[in-house]
């Protein structure tokens, strides 16, 4: 009998392991992959940049640390062809070693085979975007003016490492040799170039490197690693790893909870032999100890089992994450085992050992009076328990005591809703009258609070599955459902001054009329009034990453339809002063308001104007918008590339090749390709965390055979006395499904329409968007309910429809 | 017909220690109304006896008849199915189910036979025992001897043909114990109903038609 008790005991703590050991082992492999990708992704583990030349004394004390260090030096500027004709270039001069983490890949054919190279043009030689090939047609071998220098182009760039995901990028890459800038007379004063200087080698000695870097308090110099140069999947796949770690602590949350049932059972049947152990004169402490080294053995075991469990299951995540990462997946360290054990000891400790304890202690006239009503621990010191070791799980999840804290009330506050939902269901299907299910109903009112415990722990899971499944669906497809059809699907960037009106006939043939084409300068924000930008004061870091990147203006005159000023006014149409426009939430979040002095820096001139208004966009319309629009005195002048957003029924890619062959330095964007590839993200995020609230699931099957075990000695009596008075198997069979197929309806119920409310609150509120009840998921819901109570129930309670009547005469239930 | 006709009644039980005779050969029979004491030492296989008889377990060897069923050739269910409405049971320990009232308990019997009215019978049989007012109490609700008085209305709902009773005066204290054994054999005596009543007691054992006795597992 109470093999099955420690059964619930270890399975549920193999499953609490299974759990959080799946998500450490996956969250290891990701952080593995972002580390050595983000390495690459600077073509260096840190870098130092600075607005002038990087002095001997910071490049000394790199080497002296023992750290490889190279030069990378970007500017703008102009080349020209034989021919004379110019065009706009991005220069990168690289030192002999670049890059230092990643490779670079060049090709001698235009979009031919590539190769990976390491270190960069030699002196004399150029590398080049295959779209500046287009623009000046050159091939390998011919010559470019860049500066006072001839220079060969002798390979077409195919990957740059350092390049970052910027679409925008203005101008096409030109590689050259930092050996040749001195000569090349193309920094001169004034001049916009950034210096940097990459850094590779140990973290410790980069540690002592940073170290001094911030002794020194140059505020010119800044310091980039690795971690602020994770692109924006990535600290998205960091939320996605949260809520992995919230659903893991969930399945615990619940385990704890079986662990806590099947640990009072046994703790009562101990009770009676430790008190014979006492009263034959054993200590109490002599008794723990043997309490404490099984359940030492259950831990280790489980512990094993769990994290081996764990390990199959961080595969499946890993598969369905598995396009948010360009290559493959390092292998795990073994480090989240340590979790896994840590895990099983929590959850035991937490969860088990009050009962526990409390049995060591029976009073030792059990042995006379068994009726003796059994010494239970107090409730609040087992709750308390629980919540400690939920508290130290979850802030170690999560790295973080304060969202520990908050998640610990977060779940307290679900779990206790959900048990009040589940009490006033019971209470309220208790007053029901219906004779066919008399006896189900009995079973509800006679254990109110085992039943909405087990109602509880099972739509925990199922509402969170729920939730997702309509989140998966619903919400993304409402979302794609309310994009307008004749929403922009393609949006052209890079368009050159002189492009622009061979674009729009382009774009009249194909019957889009009157589309404006955006200016778009580049700009770097660089003080608000007379505070300069990154001299602190920003609470929030992303304000702070947004003012400091360079970002796109545009300038018009009259105000656009699609746009509406919500504060101030639109500047007048013969204006000749120097304003701007900024979006709203944008302005709130950077801390701009009305009135206010921008200083932009644009090339190399600096763009000073007031902010005249402040607009609200649609950003979903998918028009081409801007955070800031200035007037055209503003920004004419400067150096801009046009862009626009059209709709194009194109479904054979005709107008691609059009435009691409057309305008080679043009890039066409396809929306509904990027749209697509957002919402699979979303998609895939959704779906592996549901995947992890699959053990929450089974958690919740646990807790509700544990709490039908506690109430088995009761059935079985039951079960006996029928067959005594002439109730047939069947009739057994019959009341006990129908009680948890009873049970069942209540949790999927509850489950279903909680879900339902939870994905109305998300589209309408959170989301505006219209909500559409889905009728099918939320009877789903209600049949998952009833199929996973009603099995795992009548699987539970098997044994007692085996009883025989003779239990009434021999009263050995 | 005879009540019950057993003959060569045998229970064999496998122990760590070997197979174990706890009932041997026995024969036994009653005949319609008649009333039957079995006494014997504890431990000499009188509850083996009665649960064999009542088919709540099944022989070793040998045929049993209860109300014209060869129990001996039904299974568990079939058994079960000849005791529904036509046998009633007093035990020592109550039994009665402690999720259900008083009344519920006593109408339990009747819905498992599937005989109408259950709620009104009931309710009259409890009257009977004297516990018109405890209704809706649940047994823990009871006291001992109260909750041997459901008992006795509990068994006595359906008209049974046949009682069977284990020693239902074990757990009380003299007078209680009085009170139900007077209960009893008046409403057998009004029903005219069989009844096989295992008990320690001479007294009550007297007042039975017939008193076998038990030792070891054979009828002496
Ligand atoms: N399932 C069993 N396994 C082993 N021994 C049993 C079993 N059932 C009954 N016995 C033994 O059979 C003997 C008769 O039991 P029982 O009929 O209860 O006696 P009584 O009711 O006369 O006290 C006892 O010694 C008892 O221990
Ligand atoms: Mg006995």
């Amino acid at each position: 009998m109470r093999v099955s008790e420690y059964l619930i005991l270890t399975l549920a703590l193999v499953l609490a392991v299974a759990a959080v050991t799946s998500v450490g082992f996956f969250a290891n492999r990701v952080e593995r992959a972002m580390q050595a990708q983000a390495a690459t992704l600077l073509a260096a583990d840190a870098i130092v940049s600075s607005p002038q030349q990087i002095t001997a004394e910071v490049r000394d004390t790199a080497l002296q640390n023992s750290l490889s260090i190279t030069d990378v030096i970007e500017f703008p500027s102009v080349v020209l062809n034989d021919d004379g004709d110019t065009a706009l270039v991005s220069v990168k001069a690289v030192g002999d070693a670049y890059p230092l983490r990643g490779e670079l890949r060049l090709s001698r054919q235009l979009y031919g085979v590539d190769r990976g190279v390491i270190g960069g043009p030699p002196a004399g030689e150029v590398w080049i975007d295959p779209r500046l090939a287009g623009v000046l047609s050159v091939t390998p071998g011919d010559e470019l003016a860049l500066g006072d220098l001839q220079v060969v182009v002798n390979e077409f760039i195919a990957f740059e490492p350092d390049r970052g995901g910027d679409v925008f990028q203005m101008a096409p890459r030109l590689m050259m040799s930092a050996s040749d800038l001195p000569v090349s007379g193309l920094l001169g004063e004034g001049s916009r170039a950034r210096y940097k200087m990459l850094i590779a080698g140990e973290s410790r000695d980069l540690d002592n490197f940073a170290g001094w870097l911030d002794q020194l308090g140059d505020a010119s110099l800044q310091l980039q690693n690795v971690e602020q140069g994770r692109p924006r999947v990535q600290s998205a796949l960091l939320n996605v790893r949260r809520f992995l770690g919230l659903a893991a602590a969930v399945a615990v949350l619940l385990s704890g909870a079986a662990v806590a049932l099947a640990a009072r059972q046994i703790a009562e049947r101990d009770m009676d032999t430790s008190a014979l152990l006492r009263a034959f004169g054993a200590s109490s402490q002599s008794v723990i100890r043997i309490v404490l080294i099984r359940l030492a053995a259950i831990a280790l075991v489980a512990s094993l089992v769990g994290s081996a469990v764990g390990f199959l299951a961080q595969f499946g995540l890993s598969a369905l994450l598995a396009q948010w990462f360009a290559a493959e997946l390092p292998a795990p360290s073994m480090l989240p085992l340590v979790g896994g054990i840590s895990c099983a000891l929590l959850a035991l400790g937490g969860f088990c050992l009050p009962a526990i304890a409390k049995s060591a202690d029976a009073p030792v006239v059990r042995v006379l009076r068994r009726d003796l009503p059994v010494a239970r621990p107090s409730t609040w010191l087992v709750i308390g328990s629980a919540l400690m070791a939920m508290l130290v799980l979850l802030t170690w999840l999560t790295r973080d005591i304060k969202l520990g804290l908050a998640l610990v009330a977060g779940l307290i506050t679900v779990v206790g809703v959900l048990w009040l939902v589940s009490r006033a269901l019971v209470a309220l299907a208790g007053r029901a009258q219906a004779p066919r299910l008399r006896r189900a109903l009995e079973g509800i009112r006679r254990r109110p609070n085992s039943v909405s415990l087990q109602i509880s722990a099972f739509s925990v899971g199922l509402l969170a599955l729920l939730l997702l499944a309509i989140v998966r669906t619903d919400v993304l497809n409402t979302w794609q459902r309310q994009i307008p059809d004749n929403a922009p699907n393609y949006f052209l960037v890079n368009i050159q001054p002189e492009e622009v009106e061979q674009v729009q006939s382009l774009l009249a043939q194909r019957g889009v009329e009157g589309e404006s084409l955006h200016p778009m300068v580049r700009g770097r924000l660089e003080a608000i009034n007379d505070r300069r930008i990154g001299e602190g004061g920003y609470s929030d870091e992303r304000a702070r990453r947004m003012s400091e990147r360079d970002f796109n203006l545009s300038y018009h005159l009259l105000p656009r339809d699609d746009n509406t000023v919500v504060d101030g006014q639109w500047w007048p149409a013969d204006t000749t002063e120097n304003q701007f426009s900024v979006e709203q939430d944008f302005a709130e979040e950077v801390g701009i308001n009305l009135g206010d002095e921008l200083h932009f820096r644009i090339a190399d001139k600096q763009v000073s104007g007031t902010v005249s208004n402040l607009r609200e966009v649609q950003w979903e319309s998918f028009a081409v918008n801007f955070f800031v629009v200035g007037t055209p005195v503003a920004l004419s002048g400067h150096p801009a590339s046009f862009v626009t957003s059209v709709f194009i029924d194109d479904p054979d890619g005709v107008f691609v090749r059009d435009v691409v062959s057309q305008f080679p330095g043009v890039t066409v964007l396809d929306v509904g390709t990027m749209l697509e590839r957002i919402t699979g993200i979303l998609d895939r995020a959704a779906l592996a965390v549901q995947y992890v609230f699959g053990f929450t699931l089974v958690a919740g099957i646990l807790v509700l055979i544990a709490a039908v075990l506690a109430s088995r000695r009761e059935r079985f009596q039951e079960a006996a006395i029928l067959r005594t008075l002439g109730a047939s198997r069947r009739y057994l069979a019959g009341s006990v499904s129908r009680e948890f197929i009873l049970i069942g309806t209540l949790a999927g119920l509850m489950a279903s329409s909680i879900a339902a409310v939870l994905a109305w609150v998300i589209v309408e509120r959170v989301m505006s968007l219209q909500y559409e009840f889905n009728l099918t998921l939320w009877i789903g819901g209600i049949l998952v309910g009833i199929a996973g109570i009603w099995s795992a129930g009548t699987v539970a309670t098997l044994p007692v429809l085996r009883q025989s009547p003779m239990a009434v005469i021999r009263n050995q239930v | 017909m005879n009540t019950i006709q057993a003959s060569g009644l045998t229970k064999r039980v496998v122990t760590a220690e070997g197979e174990l005779v706890i009932l041997d050969e026995v024969d036994i029979a009653l005949s319609a109304g008649e009333a039957v004491a079995v006494v014997g030492p504890s431990g000499s296989g009188k509850s083996t006896l009665l649960a064999l008889l009542a088919g709540l377990d099944s022989a070793s060897d040998g045929q049993i008849e209860l109300l014209g069923s060869q129990l001996h050739a039904l299974d568990e269910d079939g058994r079960a199915a000849v005791r529904a409405g036509q046998v009633g049971f007093v035990f020592q320990s109550f039994q009665l189910l402690p999720g259900l009232t008083a009344l519920e308990n006593v109408m339990l019997p009747l819905e498992l036979a599937g005989i109408g009215q259950a709620r009104d019978r009931a309710a009259e049989q409890l009257a009977s025992v004297g516990l018109a007012s405890r209704q809706k109490h649940l047994p823990s609700q009871l006291s001992g001897g109260e909750q041997q008085r459901v008992a006795v209305a509990r068994a006595f709902v359906t008209n049974p043909k046949v009682l069977f009773a284990d020693e239902p005066t074990g757990n009380l204290d003299q007078n209680t114990g009085d009170t139900i054994v007077e209960l009893m054999f008046g409403m057998r005596a009004s029903l005219g109903c069989a009844l096989v009543l295992v008990t320690h007691d001479q007294r009550l054992a007297a007042r039975c038609d017939r008193v076998v006795t038990m030792a070891e597992g054979r009828l002496l």
